[in-house]
């Protein structure tokens, strides 16, 4: 079950605007059935796979957005601005890496 | 790779320096969590910025020229400072925390700017008599001020 939770509350984190109707359309679930599993029901490995797929969908579409802008930078701003960002970057990641280490 | 120093480095860095040499005193001195300050210290040591003797941490004596010119470069603590300001703007603007990070872009004439300069002026004769050796690091508050002019500011933009 705490799987299922975390994968709910991930879910929400990633889709905070989403509504019974539109889970259900992107996974294909019932919408009385998403109602279920969002109150706390059991979910199938099916149903706990289909969440998961639109969420891996989402980020993949989200990194590659993220590497294409990422080139796109390269190519245009200064060397200047791009050290910038890249320190930032840098800074940003270390900091995640002491707060999760 | 140049050495790339986080706010959170600098916060125990700065908490270090103030003679809080065992891990209860930074923790003390510093409100944070034992285990993140764990984490940072291992960094410091590594990157060699402390030296660890028994249970005691110390800025690293023989820090070389280089690693000095580093943490003092003006690229890192420009993107330092935008971080911490992005981050309080962000609370004051989500109020999500008591501060008071404000700003207002208005006209003044003349005789206003001059007021304003005074003003700024009388915060920085202020500031400038206080030090922070006095107490915790965690109590330290982190104060901006100035102005600047809209184009000056929107030519910068377009320099960049």
């Amino acid at each position: 079950m705490s799987i299922q939770l975390s994968l709910i509350n991930r879910y929400k984190r990633f889709f905070p605007q989403d509504t019974f109707k539109i889970i259900s359309k992107k996974t294909k679930i019932q919408q009385t059935r998403v109602f279920r599993i969002f109150n706390g029901a059991e979910m199938k490995i099916s149903e706990l796979e289909a969440l998961e797929e639109v969420m891996s969908a989402s980020d993949n579409i989200k990194i590659q957005e993220f590497i294409n802008l990422s080139k796109k930078c390269t190519s245009n701003l200064s060397e200047r601005v791009l050290n910038d960002l890249y320190t930032q970057m840098r800074l940003l990641l270390k900091t995640k890496y002491l707060v999760t280490n | 790779m140049s050495l790339c120093i986080t706010t959170l480095e600098r916060y125990i860095l700065e908490s270090i320096n103030k003679k809080n040499n065992t891990i209860l005193e930074i923790q003390n001195d510093t409100q944070l969590d034992i285990i993140l300050i764990n984490s940072v210290l291992n960094n410091l040591l590594i990157d060699k910025l402390i030296v660890q003797m028994k249970n005691k941490y110390c800025l690293h004596e023989n820090i070389t020229s280089n690693k000095i010119s580093e943490l003092k470069n003006k690229d890192t603590a420009i993107i330092e400072l935008t971080e911490i300001v992005k981050v309080n703007i962000k609370q004051s603007l989500l109020n999500q925390a008591d501060n008071s990070f404000n700003y207002k872009k208005v006209f003044l004439n003349s005789d206003e700017l001059k007021i304003l300069k005074t003003l700024m002026f009388s915060i920085e004769s202020f500031l400038n008599v206080r030090t922070k050796k006095n107490g915790p690091t965690s109590q330290e508050q982190i104060i901006f001020w100035g102005s600047n002019s809209y184009l000056n500011t929107v030519s910068n933009f377009i320099n960049n």
